[in-house]
Protein backbone atom coordinates (compact mmCIF):
# COMPACT_ATOMS: atom_id res chain seq x y z
CA UNK A 1 0.00 0.00 0.00
CA UNK A 2 0.93 3.55 -0.17
CA UNK A 3 0.88 6.67 1.76
CA UNK A 4 1.26 10.02 -0.36
CA UNK A 5 2.39 12.74 2.14
CA UNK A 6 3.60 16.34 1.78
CA UNK A 7 6.41 16.21 3.79
CA UNK A 8 7.57 12.81 3.56
CA UNK A 9 7.48 11.88 0.22
CA UNK A 10 5.49 8.37 -1.23
CA UNK A 11 5.68 5.41 1.78
CA UNK A 12 4.89 2.09 0.90
CA UNK A 13 3.80 0.10 4.21
CA UNK A 14 1.93 -3.07 4.73
CA UNK A 15 -1.35 -3.13 6.65
CA UNK A 16 0.65 -5.06 9.74
CA UNK A 17 3.49 -1.98 9.86
CA UNK A 18 0.41 -0.28 11.89
CA UNK A 19 -0.10 1.33 14.66
CA UNK A 20 -3.83 0.92 15.58
CA UNK A 21 -5.11 3.35 17.90
CA UNK A 22 -8.71 2.51 18.09
CA UNK A 23 -9.61 5.60 20.04
CA UNK A 24 -7.33 7.68 18.13
CA UNK A 25 -4.75 10.11 20.14
CA UNK A 26 -6.54 13.01 22.79
CA UNK A 27 -7.57 15.56 20.26
CA UNK A 28 -6.96 13.78 17.42
CA UNK A 29 -10.16 10.90 17.62
CA UNK A 30 -10.67 10.73 13.46
CA UNK A 31 -6.55 9.06 12.94
CA UNK A 32 -7.05 5.68 13.94
CA UNK A 33 -4.12 4.65 11.78
CA UNK A 34 -0.20 5.61 12.36
CA UNK A 35 2.37 4.23 10.16
CA UNK A 36 6.05 4.57 12.20
CA UNK A 37 8.83 5.63 10.50
CA UNK A 38 12.14 4.57 11.90
CA UNK A 39 14.32 8.04 10.88
CA UNK A 40 17.61 5.99 12.01
CA UNK A 41 19.45 3.75 9.38
CA UNK A 42 21.25 2.22 13.08
CA UNK A 43 17.44 0.68 13.24
CA UNK A 44 17.85 2.34 17.05
CA UNK A 45 14.14 3.07 17.37
CA UNK A 46 14.55 5.34 20.38
CA UNK A 47 12.46 8.40 18.03
CA UNK A 48 10.13 7.26 15.86
CA UNK A 49 7.64 9.62 13.32
CA UNK A 50 4.35 8.14 13.45
CA UNK A 51 2.65 9.27 9.91
CA UNK A 52 -0.76 9.43 10.47
CA UNK A 53 -3.10 7.72 7.94
CA UNK A 54 -6.63 8.98 7.61
CA UNK A 55 -4.66 12.26 7.24
CA UNK A 56 -1.17 13.10 6.16
CA UNK A 57 -1.10 15.99 6.98
CA UNK A 58 -1.26 14.98 10.91
CA UNK A 59 2.34 13.60 11.72
CA UNK A 60 4.31 12.91 15.58
CA UNK A 61 7.74 12.83 16.53
CA UNK A 62 8.02 9.76 19.32
CA UNK A 63 10.59 9.21 22.06
CA UNK A 64 11.44 6.15 23.38
CA UNK A 65 11.05 7.57 27.12
CA UNK A 66 13.27 5.28 28.75
CA UNK A 67 16.25 6.23 25.93
CA UNK A 68 15.64 9.84 28.37
CA UNK A 69 14.83 8.39 31.47
CA UNK A 70 15.77 5.30 32.26
CA UNK A 71 14.00 5.39 35.59
CA UNK A 72 10.47 5.82 33.64
CA UNK A 73 8.03 3.39 35.44
CA UNK A 74 4.95 4.09 33.46
CA UNK A 75 1.84 2.28 35.45
CA UNK A 76 -1.41 1.63 34.19
CA UNK A 77 -5.44 0.83 34.87
CA UNK A 78 -6.25 -2.54 35.04
CA UNK A 79 -8.75 -1.30 32.07
CA UNK A 80 -6.31 0.06 30.08
CA UNK A 81 -3.96 -3.05 30.36
CA UNK A 82 -7.02 -4.94 29.53
CA UNK A 83 -8.15 -3.15 26.73
CA UNK A 84 -4.77 -3.79 25.36
CA UNK A 85 -4.95 -7.14 26.24
CA UNK A 86 -2.08 -7.74 28.22
CA UNK A 87 -1.22 -8.48 31.82
CA UNK A 88 1.08 -6.10 32.73
CA UNK A 89 3.05 -3.07 31.47
CA UNK A 90 6.32 -5.49 31.02
CA UNK A 91 4.86 -6.43 27.80
CA UNK A 92 3.97 -3.00 26.06
CA UNK A 93 6.11 -0.45 24.29
CA UNK A 94 5.88 3.08 25.61
CA UNK A 95 6.43 6.39 23.49
CA UNK A 96 5.97 9.65 24.81
CA UNK A 97 5.03 12.66 22.00
CA UNK A 98 8.17 15.35 21.66
CA UNK A 99 7.37 18.61 20.70
CA UNK A 100 9.82 19.77 18.82
CA UNK A 101 11.75 23.99 18.77
CA UNK A 102 14.28 25.68 17.75
CA UNK A 103 17.04 24.08 19.77
CA UNK A 104 16.30 20.32 20.80
CA UNK A 105 16.99 21.12 24.49
CA UNK A 106 13.83 23.31 24.29
CA UNK A 107 11.68 20.50 22.85
CA UNK A 108 8.99 19.32 25.19
CA UNK A 109 8.12 15.73 26.18
CA UNK A 110 5.20 14.52 28.00
CA UNK A 111 6.06 11.87 30.22
CA UNK A 112 2.25 11.54 31.63
CA UNK A 113 0.39 10.46 28.91
CA UNK A 114 2.46 8.20 27.21
CA UNK A 115 1.56 6.30 23.70
CA UNK A 116 1.47 2.33 24.58
CA UNK A 117 1.70 -0.30 22.23
CA UNK A 118 0.96 -3.87 22.36
CA UNK A 119 3.63 -4.95 20.45
CA UNK A 120 1.85 -8.90 19.39
CA UNK A 121 -1.16 -7.11 17.67
CA UNK A 122 -0.34 -3.31 17.39
CA UNK A 123 -3.04 -2.23 19.45
CA UNK A 124 -2.52 1.07 21.15
CA UNK A 125 -3.98 3.62 23.36
CA UNK A 126 -2.58 6.81 24.18
CA UNK A 127 -3.07 7.01 28.58
CA UNK A 128 -3.05 10.29 30.89
CA UNK A 129 -1.52 8.53 34.03
CA UNK A 130 -3.12 10.46 36.35
CA UNK A 131 -1.47 9.76 39.36
CA UNK A 132 2.07 9.82 38.79
CA UNK A 133 4.40 11.79 39.45
CA UNK A 134 4.96 12.83 35.62
CA UNK A 135 4.74 15.80 34.00
CA UNK A 136 2.92 16.84 31.01
CA UNK A 137 5.62 19.08 29.83
CA UNK A 138 9.54 18.38 30.33
CA UNK A 139 12.05 19.68 28.71
CA UNK A 140 14.68 17.86 26.74
CA UNK A 141 17.26 20.35 28.94
CA UNK A 142 16.01 18.82 32.54
CA UNK A 143 16.77 15.14 31.89
CA UNK A 144 19.82 14.33 33.29
CA UNK A 145 21.06 12.36 29.97
CA UNK A 146 20.21 15.10 27.53
CA UNK A 147 21.41 17.78 29.85
CA UNK A 148 25.45 18.88 29.76
CA UNK A 149 27.68 19.33 27.26
CA UNK B 1 -13.18 30.84 44.44
CA UNK B 2 -16.42 29.48 45.87
CA UNK B 3 -16.16 26.32 48.22
CA UNK B 4 -19.17 24.55 49.11
CA UNK B 5 -19.87 21.03 51.47
CA UNK B 6 -22.56 18.96 49.73
CA UNK B 7 -23.71 15.27 50.54
CA UNK B 8 -24.32 12.04 48.78
CA UNK B 9 -27.61 12.41 46.12
CA UNK B 10 -27.41 16.54 46.77
CA UNK B 11 -26.64 19.22 43.75
CA UNK B 12 -25.38 22.22 43.17
CA UNK B 13 -26.71 24.07 40.24
CA UNK B 14 -24.72 26.55 37.35
CA UNK B 15 -26.89 28.72 35.74
CA UNK B 16 -30.64 27.79 34.43
CA UNK B 17 -29.21 24.71 32.71
CA UNK B 18 -26.47 22.76 34.30
CA UNK B 19 -26.47 20.60 37.72
CA UNK B 20 -24.18 18.42 38.99
CA UNK B 21 -25.01 16.06 41.56
CA UNK B 22 -22.52 14.19 43.65
CA UNK B 23 -23.27 10.26 43.07
CA UNK B 24 -20.92 8.74 45.33
CA UNK B 25 -17.84 9.49 47.59
CA UNK B 26 -15.29 6.73 48.20
CA UNK B 27 -11.27 7.58 49.54
CA UNK B 28 -10.15 10.27 47.69
CA UNK B 29 -12.44 9.77 44.36
CA UNK B 30 -16.04 11.15 43.60
CA UNK B 31 -18.56 10.50 41.23
CA UNK B 32 -20.52 13.28 39.69
CA UNK B 33 -23.44 13.28 37.36
CA UNK B 34 -23.73 16.42 34.99
CA UNK B 35 -26.79 17.42 33.38
CA UNK B 36 -26.08 19.95 31.00
CA UNK B 37 -26.76 21.46 27.85
CA UNK B 38 -25.35 19.16 24.72
CA UNK B 39 -23.38 22.77 23.29
CA UNK B 40 -21.31 22.91 26.80
CA UNK B 41 -18.19 21.21 26.82
CA UNK B 42 -17.56 19.03 29.84
CA UNK B 43 -13.86 17.50 29.85
CA UNK B 44 -11.89 15.86 32.71
CA UNK B 45 -9.19 18.58 32.97
CA UNK B 46 -6.38 15.90 32.09
CA UNK B 47 -7.75 15.26 29.19
CA UNK B 48 -7.75 18.87 28.19
CA UNK B 49 -3.95 19.21 28.91
CA UNK B 50 -2.76 15.94 26.74
CA UNK B 51 -4.93 17.75 24.20
CA UNK B 52 -2.76 20.74 24.66
CA UNK B 53 0.31 18.74 24.52
CA UNK B 54 -0.93 16.98 21.26
CA UNK B 55 -1.66 19.99 19.35
CA UNK B 56 1.81 21.29 20.15
CA UNK B 57 3.20 17.96 19.46
CA UNK B 58 1.58 17.85 16.40
CA UNK B 59 2.38 21.33 14.86
CA UNK B 60 6.05 20.84 14.27
CA UNK B 61 6.92 17.13 12.62
CA UNK B 62 5.93 18.59 9.39
CA UNK B 63 9.57 19.98 9.57
CA UNK B 64 11.54 17.53 8.31
CA UNK B 65 14.93 18.96 8.75
CA UNK B 66 13.99 19.66 11.96
CA UNK B 67 13.02 15.78 12.95
CA UNK B 68 16.48 15.09 11.23
CA UNK B 69 18.42 17.40 13.34
CA UNK B 70 16.77 16.26 16.43
CA UNK B 71 17.30 12.58 16.27
CA UNK B 72 20.97 13.14 15.00
CA UNK B 73 21.77 15.61 18.06
CA UNK B 74 19.74 13.41 20.45
CA UNK B 75 21.41 10.29 19.10
CA UNK B 76 24.80 11.95 19.71
CA UNK B 77 24.24 12.85 23.00
CA UNK B 78 22.53 10.15 24.62
CA UNK B 79 25.27 7.91 22.79
CA UNK B 80 27.57 9.84 24.58
CA UNK B 81 26.61 10.10 27.89
CA UNK B 82 25.87 6.08 28.16
CA UNK B 83 29.79 5.84 27.22
CA UNK B 84 30.86 8.16 29.78
CA UNK B 85 28.66 5.91 32.27
CA UNK B 86 29.88 2.96 31.16
CA UNK B 87 33.56 4.46 31.66
CA UNK B 88 32.81 5.76 35.01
Amino acid sequence: MELHTKDYGILEYEEQDLFYFSDGLFGFPQIKHFLPLCLNEQEDSMMLLLQGVEDTGIAFVVLDPFSIEPDYEPRLTREELSFLGVESEAELSFYVTCALKDDYLDNIVNLKCPLVMNPENRRCMQVIMADSPYDYRKSLRDFKLVKGA
Amino acid sequence: MLVLRRKKNESILIGDNIRITILESAGDGVRLAIDAPKNISILREELSHAEEENREALTSAGNLNAVLSLQKDLLLKLKGKREEMVNE
